[in-house]
């Protein structure tokens, strides 16, 4: 709008309606009046400063957890979401019953139908978002990204994001909860080894994941170590041979890839790993290592994973 | 006679007509005669300049194929299969892991270091592919696919190296038009047009050089030079497409082949056709790309191949041409 505003204004003065323009320019001082009135600047993630308005009513996520966390907090305001969105239940319903748009799915986004869904505040994540963000961002729009790594970085988001959206209580609740039940979780493995811990994201080939994951904090929040948590990336490809070299004791696989763990023993090499030949290795959903406020779910399973003993 | 003067009107009326339907539909269709204030924004900010950022490196593809094919007196020369577009790719990667430039920061700027990966490319690929006879068609082949397996090579190393850059690297990389905005568009609005104006006005003199570059001093051209100028355009028109649209594999081998097999290898019908039909092919697919399965879309070099192929396979079955080169 501004921008509109803003090319007629350039072409009139250019005619030398200078009384248009001197009108444009204290209409375009009020709205700036308005705006700075009713807005206020916040930092992302990334480190962009954007301008939000106070009175939010129409968000649009371009990632499943910035999704949850909105319908957490108010999920009437979510009008735009993405076509894996799944969490919670509320939300999958507002999906299927069209009340929640869906415009796009993580690595794609249609811009058109964000800008007609008329938004007050567009959710992004992290940098690979930034192709749809840029765009928009300068079209005017108040482009949010959050890219939480661990529990603080999370908490963070979800408290600005109640902020923003006016839901302050609600967070709190759920962040007490949130940290009361972290807390048992954590409480369980306090005084126990730490187990080296292998994550497979994918199998042919291995790909598993780094520091820089939120998985990879889960696992050692879950009394683990990821044998992959020196790797300087999000996730990436890793050898067999490395992986034997680790030896770890237990191994984690999506739930996808349950037919190549079945034979896992038979596989050339795979034997020689600890927990192969324990038969320490176990299965999780990809919801259960999202970077969300609900990861609770997750974290329980994982642990549950590394010790038998915890049922 | 009367054919040409059809055909020209016939492509007029095509033009208007594609461009218009590429601005009309979409995930929602917009009537111009009514249309919201949302509808306005769509349109100016998000329709027009797609439309247009397709049209143009439709054609800049299309034309920096012509180019090589006239240049290298090969038939199936282009950006991709000389690894001109490999150099494009790792100019601009190189620039954004040495934080010489940013594409959220300035897109120009990455264009610009597409342009010298380009030239680069281009360079390495004159140098090993020419022998004393010239050009032969295989071996300037072989040096293009080389030069072009070892520049996407070390691209591959560039993003394994990238660390916290290599999401910006993705960024650039994902190609297609579902990102394109005045941010971008502007490049290929600015660049393109003064290169296929350049591509015109030599394209008499590009004629006589395919006669032989002895002929073609004797009769006044200066080969070196002209060399020169068509692989600047050509390195410019490659690496602003790949730039605003990633890579997009076939239409500068297709597109000019097409043309010939109908109007006949003189580049100075060639090159302006060429661009034309490159564009409005480019523009009608990335409609396809966007209206088919939307909200989602489909990748659109997925699409050219699967219109642009079958057309293509079907000419030069019926035609029993040499292409005239």
């Amino acid at each position: 709008m501004y921008a509109l505003v803003f090319h007629f204004g350039r072409s009139y003065l250019s005619k030398g309606y200078s009384i248009f323009a001197v009108g444009v320019l204290v209409l375009l001082s009020w709205l700036a009046g308005l705006s700075l009135a009713r807005s206020r600047t916040i930092v992302d993630d990334l480190g962009f400063k954007i301008a939000v308005k106070d009175d939010i009513r129409r968000v649009v996520s371009l990632v499943p957890t910035n999704s949850e966390m909105v319908c957490l907090l108010d999920c009437e305001r979510l009008k735009g979401g993405t076509r894996y969105d799944a969490f919670p239940a509320e939300l999958k319903a507002r999906l299927e019953t069209k009340q929640i748009e869906v415009v796009g799915g993580g690595f794609d986004a249609n811009l058109e139908s964000i800008v007609r869904l008329r938004p007050d505040l567009i959710l992004t994540n992290g940098p690979t978002q930034q192709r749809f963000a840029m765009p928009l961002r300068n079209l005017g729009y108040s482009v949010l990204s959050l890219w939480p790594r661990d529990m603080a970085g999370l908490k963070r988001s979800f408290l600005l994001l109640a902020d923003l959206l006016g839901r302050e209580e609600k967070a709190r609740e759920l962040i007490d909860e949130m940290e009361r039940g972290f807390a048992a979780i954590e409480a369980r493995t306090l005084n126990k080894a730490k187990k080296r811990v292998y994550l497979q994201m994918w199998t042919e080939p291995l790909i598993t994941v780094g520091k820089q994951s939120f998985p990879n904090w889960l696992v050692s929040a879950a009394g683990g170590t990821n044998v992959f948590g020196d790797l300087p990336f999000d996730s990436g490809q890793v050898s067999l041979e490395a992986l034997i070299r680790r030896d770890p004791e237990v191994l984690i696989f999506l739930a996808g890839q349950e037919p190549f763990a079945r034979n896992i023993v038979k596989r050339p090499g795979w034997s020689s790993i600890r927990g192969v030949r324990d038969g320490r290795f176990c299965f999780i959903d990809e919801p259960d290592i999202r970077r969300s406020i609900g990861f609770l779910d997750g974290l329980k399973k994982i642990q549950q994973c590394l010790f038998a003993e915890l049922k | 006679m009367i054919r040409t003067h059809l055909l020209r009107w016939i492509f007029v009326i095509a033009f208007f007509v594609s461009v218009l339907l590429a601005l009309s539909v979409g995930p929602s269709f917009i009537s111009i005669f009514a249309m919201s204030e949302t509808d306005k924004i769509i349109l100016l900010y998000l329709r027009l300049p797609r439309v247009l950022s397709a049209f143009f490196v439709g054609g800049g593809l299309a034309l920096a194929g012509a180019i090589f094919q006239g240049l290298f007196r090969n038939p199936i020369a282009d950006s991709y299969l000389l690894g001109v577009s490999s150099g494009a790719s790792l100019g601009a990667a190189a620039a954004i892991v040495f934080r010489l430039a940013s594409p959220l920061a300035s897109f120009a700027a990455v264009s610009f270091f597409a342009f010298i990966g380009a030239l680069a490319a281009l360079a390495l690929v004159f140098y090993f592919g020419h022998s004393n006879d010239g050009f032969s068609i295989f071996r300037l082949l072989l040096a293009g696919l080389g030069v072009g397996l070892f520049l996407s090579s070390l691209v591959a190393v560039l993003m394994l190296a990238a660390g916290e850059e290599l999401k910006a690297l993705i960024f650039f990389f994902l190609g297609g038009f579902s990102s394109s905005s005045w941010d971008t568009a502007w490049i290929s609005l600015a660049c393109i047009p003064l290169a296929v104006l350049a591509a015109c006005y030599f394209a008499a003199e590009l004629n006589v050089l395919l006669l032989g570059d002895e002929t073609a001093e004797s009769s006044g051209v200066r080969t070196r030079r002209l060399q020169l100028i068509y692989a600047v355009v050509a390195a410019l028109l490659t690496s602003i497409s790949v730039s605003v649209a990633g890579l997009i594999g076939f239409v500068g081998l297709i597109v000019p082949h097409m043309i010939r097999l109908r109007a006949g290898a003189d580049h100075r019908t060639l090159f302006p056709l060429a661009f034309f039909v490159g564009g409005l092919f480019l523009v009608l697919c990335d409609t396809a790309a966007r209206t088919l399965i939307a909200p989602a879309e489909l990748p659109v070099g997925i699409v050219t191949s699967l219109v642009g192929v079958p057309i293509f396979l079907y000419l030069i079955r019926k035609e029993n041409s040499s292409y005239g080169l």
